[in-house]
């Protein structure tokens, strides 16, 4: 294994460490997807939706939970590096920023899959919706989404957590930017729903793989500049 | 190019080009847009009179877009050379962008109030230009939280060089949908302007709108240029008065 390719994978082993170690953490975040999905459930039940009207909001509940729950978790990448000062430490120990940002990324990422879980697991429970006759295309397509979700949020985490405001400035930051991919992963959830099935060439599919290399790419070159003091 | 020679309070506040053309140009040109625009430009003829603010909105969009380009240039400079001066141009960039982007989405709702009856549709480019709107708010805010925070400028330089990203998403956009999906009209792809006078309306308040944000760009530029220098002999003096 390359110097670059032990130092990423002693970065990711050290923040899986970090959130292990922290379990409540991981039980807090999902139970405020939970909880998110439960309150929505009743806001619509409240205005008289019907089972089948609550299945047409769901894609849009889906990614709306995701994209809170998600701006919530990012909050804390990069808490204990600020916190402890580690991260200028942890770039000078280690060869390039990208590799940093990529190590930050992958446990971000995996974070992350594990909140869309949840989501998507509540979303079975409380609101009804039948994701078992396309589960593992589903999961698929929010694995996907999650590419270009954590690739920007870690960024810009690492932007907002020096600020006293950063619960505030990361959402502000984040949302205006990440509505391409909301509107696609919508579109694409809302089709797969209804018919099962997703066209790999349709336009917004491919938006989403786009804006997922695109974000991916911008945000690595980027990181050293936001890092670097 | 040694950008600080240009940027400095005793450039921005002495130069010609700052203290007599720029000004003396936009208001000239914002004057004879005015008198073409009500007085030359004869009345549309299915909107009538409203149309003429179809001139004000594209100009401020095109003053948007050259403010960004402020910004995009302020911006990459800035990481590459780290001279505060470059941070203070995307600066004076982003904050004016953010102003003639708010007169676009102004002149937008009342022009569609009138023509689609609707103050807003959620469409491409109108939903892209409230983002480009979002982007540049949040620019404005995130200035806001940090001045005087260590590294805010990288941060800003990264958050303007995004923002300059989504432009052309914006350009664009009108070309997503067919044109008997969407509303926003495409005036000058189209060839909608047969007279020259609408022509010599649109160019003359184009250009009158980007010397007006221009004249504002220096002025933010040499409004944060002195802030700048205040705080740093503010800072000068408190550790001389310690040593």
């Amino acid at each position: 294994m390359s110097a670059e390719g032990r130092i990423f994978s002693a970065l990711v082993a050290k923040d899986l460490k970090t959130i292990w170690r922290r379990p409540t953490q991981i039980a807090a975040t999902i139970g405020f997807a939970v909880l998110s999905v439960i309150v929505a459930s009743f806001a619509f039940r409240q205005i008289g939706y019907t089972q089948a009207d609550l299945l047409a909001v769901t894609p849009g509940i889906i990614w709306l939970v995701f994209l809170f729950t998600g701006v919530v978790a990012l909050n804390y990448s990069f808490l204990p590096e600020y916190e402890d000062r580690a991260l200028e430490g942890v770039l000078r120990a280690s060869g390039s920023p990208a590799t940093v940002y990529l190590a930050k990324w992958t446990t971000n990422y995996l974070f992350i899959a594990v909140v869309l879980l949840a989501v998507l697991g509540a979303h079975g429970l409380f609101f009804g919706a039948d994701l078992s006759a396309s589960l593992a295309l589903m999961i698929t397509i929010a694995l996907i989404t999650a590419i270009g979700f954590v690739a920007l949020g870690t960024l810009l985490a690492a932007v907002a957590v020096v600020h006293r405001e950063r619960e505030l400035i990361l959402p502000l930051v984040l949302f205006p930017l990440l509505i391409p991919l909301l509107a696609g992963a919508v579109f694409v959830t809302r089709e797969l729903l209804s018919h099962g099935s997703i066209d790999l060439s349709g336009f917004w599919f491919v938006l989403i793989c786009v804006f997922d290399i695109v974000s991916l790419a911008v945000s690595t070159v980027l990181f050293e500049h936001v890092a670097a003091s | 190019m040694q950008i600080r020679k240009f940027v400095n309070s005793e450039f921005l506040t002495s130069s010609i080009w700052g203290t007599r053309i720029i000004p003396a140009a936009a208001a000239c040109l914002v004057m004879a847009a005015l008198v073409i625009v009500f007085l030359v430009v004869p009345n549309e003829r299915v909107m009538g009179a409203v149309q003429r603010i179809f001139y004000f909105h594209v100009g401020s969009a095109m003053a948007c877009y050259a403010m960004i380009v402020l910004l995009l240039i302020g911006s990459s400079f800035y990481l590459a050379t780290r001279e505060n001066a470059w941070d203070a141009i995307a600066e004076a960039g982003a904050f004016v962008a953010f102003v003639f982007a708010s007169i676009v989405l102004l002149t937008g709702s009342i022009w569609g109030h009138s023509a689609w009856n609707t103050w807003w549709r959620w469409e491409p480019r109108l939903v892209s230009f409230l983002i480009l709107w979002l982007l540049l708010f949040s620019y404005v805010l995130l200035r806001q939280f940090s001045s005087g925070a260590e590294r805010a400028g990288a941060f800003a330089a990264v958050l303007g060089i995004l923002i300059a990203l989504n432009v052309p998403v914006v350009i664009f956009s009108i070309k997503l949908l067919s044109h008997a999906e969407q509303l926003h009209p495409e005036v000058v792809a189209q060839r909608g302007l047969r007279d020259w006078r609408f022509i010599l309306g649109l160019v003359v308040s184009n250009v009158a709108l980007i010397a007006a944000a221009l004249w504002l760009w220096w002025l933010r530029l040499t409004g944060s240029v002195i802030e700048h220098s205040i705080r740093l002999s503010g800072l000068k003096a408190h550790s001389l008065a310690r040593s």
